[in-house]
């Protein structure tokens, strides 16, 4: 599971929606969480955060949102070298079952489905994190004490 | 216990000569294997061999454990025999054990001279077979779940356990493309189904559990004559690269717990309706009574109606209120398929009504629908005590009122006993909120909103037929309050307001008064823009609504029927839904109301009653 020093960042146009989410981190023991408002916004907050040593490990994106959409941060994101590996959970509404198709086909690295509940955004990092393992992409999340460089997972012996 | 004497306790060399097992003796080499160690690994060509003499091995492949050995036993010796044949499980030492160890060229050397151990081998390998074969054949036998395997074109394999046959009917299944077992005659959901399964196998970089999630997780089918619940479960199967290359599908049977999770729910329904009787019977009969109404009500306007033309507007308006009532008391009661099928003839009337034939012609379907509707809702009084409905009906003297009735009327003074009747029958002012805090919170949920109910005030006791005027018609400001007054929770917040709503009735019993307000904080009302629209509605009497604005008292056209109505066909705020009908009833209980409201902070309703002279009997039809 991604460590507690795990660096989040929020984008959704609503204020009290991002408090939500923000409040279920923080149970799952996630502390470090910036925010912002609107695609254009959370681009630059990616860009400070970088150049400041302390980037961005994880984004959660609402997906409506008014001028840049979640699809086209997105898309921003993915087309940007630095942050295209970046674990991308979009936030959609209930029942847009064409609207995450859409998201999977554009690479989002998982979805939430509103209302968000604190068990499955724990299940859906939890999933995410180990899609990184095993796939290797190593992001070097947090303060880098956890690798994300374990192989594929060899038959484990019970008892050692 | 030497390695020769070990040899012979080895079954498959129980036909061994002495010279030929001091053969292979000559190469065996004690070893001491420490608790959770592993002897050999899952995958690996072997280097040796192992027999176990003492302790015990677990066996392991892939993690799961296939089980356990604690007698004399050889591993790994077919991967010493054969080249480019790895080591088919794991084996860990679960406790110290002592094993022979037999190096893998010692051991070739000696199948080479000793032809009898292949047979030994071939015998040892098709038993081994046998018994893995009779143990897979068990675990599907006892697990819930039937398994299929399924290509990436979402058709099945040669691999199915008998439960899937059984499910979904068809034998043999393979080749059958499970979309469209899973959606019969349903092409496009096929497809869909379809498209999402491709996208397992290609990596889009999301968790499989994402893909999985958006495939259908339960299906009802008929097969053979049976119609069952069926959940799925997918479990992806990887190569040697864990790319995916099929997916097992666990396939179980939820029709029982599915049957029993609705009949548990019906019967939560019927202890909760049950529960609500008993707490406000009063409030029961004001509902059969309405139902009777909206019956009778319909049925008029049926009788009138002919073919596709819009009703008479203002039978549709009398009836629309009574509809709106109705909904309001079902969904006290829970009952839900009363209170939809009453929202049904609600929506059609008022499709109708604006002129959609479509809904006029469909209106006679959606009364059959609210009758039949109702018809079940009366049947709910035969869950009552008899001697109890007899009780709720009519009148209880208790037996020192009895006995002053009975001493007032042997003196010939009527005024005192139709005084201890009165009072007899008089009602408990806050009952008419008892409901109102399980109603809150029923509608809250529904509306996604939070609130709470506060009752000040000294309450007391009033006459039956104020009581029962009042109680039919204050649900109507309730469901205003929470359905256009409150905001949901982040429009709250957004405003610096508290999350929760609160919704305030103060209540007072004087000596000839009963005084009222209901109140919330929630958007309130603007009274210019409301006056501002009625100015706008063709529907309405302008002269009343200048009437109103002259007398300055411009809330007055939220009290006015033409007004909520409307307001309601157009889309616009329904703000004042049904509170023509409470104004209707307090005017005609002789009293007084009023509204006060601060927009974006508060909405009140101010209502004041006369309580000296109740309503003739016979008067204004039954209150």
């Amino acid at each position: 599971m991604f460590p507690q020093t795990t660096l989040f960042l929020l984008v959704d146009d609503m204020e009290p929606l991002r408090r939500v989410v923000r409040a279920m981190l923080k149970n799952l023991g996630y502390t470090n969480v910036v925010e912002a408002s609107s695609g254009q916004l959370a681009a630059q907050v990616l860009e400070k955060t970088f150049l400041i040593g302390r980037p961005v490990d994880v984004i959660l994106s609402d997906w409506q949102m008014p001028g840049m959409t979640g699809i086209e941060f997105l898309e921003l994101v993915r087309t940007t070298e630095q942050f295209a590996h970046l674990p991308f959970i979009m936030i959609t509404a209930e029942g847009q079952r064409e609207q995450i198709l859409a998201a999977i086909q554009a690479g989002v690295s998982s979805y939430l489905m509103k209302p968000i509940s604190p068990a499955v955004l724990e299940d859906k990092l939890k999933a995410v994190w180990l899609k990184m393992q095993q796939t290797g992409v190593a992001p070097g999340v947090g303060t880098g004490g956890a690798s994300a460089s374990a192989p594929a997972p060899a038959p484990t012996p019970v008892a050692t | 216990m030497s390695a020769a004497d070990t040899l012979k306790n080895l079954a498959i060399m129980s036909d061994w000569t002495l010279e030929e097992r001091l053969m292979l003796a000559v190469s065996m080499q004690e070893v001491q294997v420490p608790a959770g160690t592993a002897l050999l690994s899952e995958g690996q060509q072997a280097e040796a061999a192992y027999i176990l003499c003492s302790g015990r091995l677990r066996v392991l492949s892939r993690g799961e454990i296939l089980g356990v050995v604690d007698t004399v036993a050889c591993f790994g010796e077919i991967s010493c025999l054969l080249p480019e044949t790895p080591v088919s499980a794991t084996l860990v030492a679960e406790t110290d054990c002592t094993a022979y160890r037999i190096p893998a060229q010692d051991l070739n050397a000696i199948a080479q001279r000793v032809p009898k151990l292949w047979r030994a081998l071939f015998l040892q390998m098709s038993d081994r077979l046998k018994r893995a074969n009779k143990r897979l054949a068990e675990i599907l036998e006892h697990s819930p779940q039937g398994f299929l395997k399924l290509d990436r074109n979402a058709e099945v394999t040669n691999e199915y356990s008998t439960k899937c046959i059984e499910y979904l009917g068809n034998n043999p299944l393979s080749g059958f493309s499970l979309p469209e077992l899973l959606h019969p005659g349903d092409a496009a959901s096929a497809a869909s189904w379809r498209s999402v399964f491709a996208m397992v196998f290609e990596d889009f970089g999301v968790p499989l559990s994402d893909l999985f999630d958006l495939l259908t997780p339960e299906a009802r089918i008929e097969a053979n004559g049976v119609l069952r619940d069926l959940r799925l479960q997918f479990h992806p199967i990887y190569d040697d690269d864990r790319r995916v290359v099929a997916v097992d599908i666990g396939i179980e049977d939820v029709t029982r717990e599915r049957e029993l999770e609705r009949a548990g729910e019906a019967e939560r329904g019927r202890q909760a309706t049950l529960g609500k009787i008993y707490q406000n019977p009063d409030s029961f009969f004001t509902l059969l009574r309405l139902i009777d109404e909206v019956d009778s009500l319909c049925e008029g306007m049926l009788a009138n109606l002919s073919g596709a033309a819009a009703p008479d507007a203002n039978e549709a308006a009398r009836l629309m209120r009574e509809l709106h009532s109705l909904k309001g008391f079902s969904g006290n009661f829970a009952l839900a398929a009363l209170r939809h099928a009453a929202h049904e003839v609600e929506t059609a009337l008022g499709r109708s009504i604006a002129g959609d034939a479509d809904a006029s012609a469909g209106l006679a379907a959606a009364f059959a629908a609210l009758r039949s509707a109702g018809a079940e809702g009366r049947l709910l009084k035969g869950l009552i005590d008899p001697s109890l409905v007899q009780r709720l009906e009519g009148v209880v003297l208790v037996p020192a009122q009895l006995e002053a009735m009975r001493a007032a009327l042997a003196a010939g003074d009527t005024v005192t006993a139709s005084r201890v009747l009165l009072a007899s029958e008089a009602m408990d002012v806050k009952q008419l909120f008892a409901c109102w805090p399980t109603d809150i919170e029923r509608l809250c949920a529904e509306l996604g909103k939070a609130a709470r109910l506060e009752v000040y005030g000294s309450g007391g006791m009033v006459p039956k037929p104020v009581f029962m005027a009042l109680d039919r018609v204050l649900v109507h400001a309730l469901n205003n309050a929470l359905d256009h007054g409150l905001e949901d929770m982040e429009t709250r917040i957004c405003a610096e307001k508290a999350p929760e709503g609160v919704i305030s009735v103060m209540v007072e019993v004087g000596s000839d008064m009963l005084s009222l307000q209901i109140a919330d904080d929630g958007r309130g009302s603007d009274f210019s823009s409301v006056v501002a629209s009625a100015r706008n509605n063709p529907a309405l009497d302008q002269a009343s609504v200048d009437a109103a604005v002259a007398a300055g008292e411009p809330w007055r056209v939220l009290l006015m029927p033409g007004f909520s109505t409307a307001g309601r066909l157009t889309g616009l705020s329904g703000r004042g839904v049904g509170l023509d009908a409470l104004a209707g009833t307090i005017a005609k209980l002789g009293g007084q109301i009023s509204i006060d409201s601060t927009p974006g902070q508060s909405f009140m309703l101010s209502c004041k009653v006369p309580l000296a002279t109740p309503a003739p009997a016979g008067g204004e039809g039954s209150l």
